[in-house]
């Protein structure tokens, strides 16, 4: 958000997430009924909470990868940080879909974690990108940080990917396949879903415009810091220097 | 009927895990404004 805007008060679209998601809560109530095969139907409604998480993970994901990539090609440390911005989003909303997910487990499967593959999945992604934050905390040459973390962002999108669709394909999994969703979700559950998943991201995306305004005030700061601040701290070294009497002046004036 | 519980934990989880960040992330942002 640009300085003009925030002094202007928080920015229209966010205002449309509120009646946005207030429509999602009543639909996910009153308009989208039970889904039946499963252990408790009324719960499946969970889905509109925490499907639209792992798939924004995933978009996050996508986004950090994207501006590492953009940090390789064009050498610009801001887009570092957009990358690195976009993956902490990323990592949040990761973290919200394994709670969410795990309230969903004990619904439907009777226990919290049973380390089924995709929680497995899941829990594998956190820690690859918690090791992600620990290797840029640990490199304090701005260059060599931004370096290898957009090497690691773009590796990690293909993890990810990994993760959340190829995993469990090869091992048996507790979780439905999204061929059986499909098939049951009707035109209410359809549209209470993807306005789910557009209201959520536009909760990530209020999040990472925050971030970055963290990030650039942090950065003014540290520029401030590094710099002489005041007009007498400039001027101190001009004042240090001789100063040659003027030529053809007697006195004052 | 109990199953709606569990809806409105999760919903509850997720909303506040956004909020709580948003609110964490602005309260950074002035303090640093403020320094600025």
């Amino acid at each position: 958000m640009t300085a003009k805007a925030h002094k202007q008060g928080i920015a229209w679209w966010k205002w449309v997430l509120l009646p946005l998601m207030l429509a999602v809560t009543a639909q996910c109530y009153f308009w989208a009924g039970s889904f039946q095969g499963f252990q408790m139907p009324e719960a499946m409604r969970i889905v509109f909470w925490h499907v639209p998480q792992a798939i924004l993970s995933l978009v996050w994901y996508g986004v950090a990868a994207f501006y590492g990539y953009r940090y390789l090609a064009s050498r610009d440390l801001f887009d570092d940080t957009r990358s690195s911005v976009a993956a902490e989003i990323a990592l949040l909303v990761t973290i919200l879909a394994a709670a969410s997910g795990a309230i969903f487990a004990y619904v439907q499967w009777g226990a919290a974690w049973s380390w089924d593959i995709k929680q497995v999945g899941i829990t594998l992604l956190m820690s690859l990108y918690l090791a992600y934050f620990v290797l840029r905390a640990s490199i304090s040459e701005p260059r060599t940080r931004a370096s290898l973390s957009a090497a690691y962002a773009i590796f990690g999108v293909f993890a990810a990917v990994f993760c959340y669709y190829v995993l469990p394909r090869f091992v048996d999994t507790l979780h439905p396949g999204t061929d059986v969703i499909r098939s049951g979700m009707d035109a209410a559950y359809r549209t209470t879903f993807w306005m789910s998943v557009l209201g959520f991201f536009g909760f990530t995306l209020w999040s990472y415009q925050l971030k970055l305004r963290v990030e650039r005030v942090a950065d003014a700061l540290a520029a401030r810091a590094s710099s002489p601040a005041t007009a007498d701290e400039r001027l101190e070294p001009v004042r240090r220097q001789p100063v040659a009497e003027p030529v053809g002046r007697t006195g004052g004036d | 009927m109990d199953g709606l519980y569990y809806v409105a934990a999760a919903s509850a989880l997720v909303i506040a895990g956004y909020f709580a960040y948003i609110i964490a992330v602005e309260k950074k942002v002035r303090d640093l404004e403020k320094r600025l």
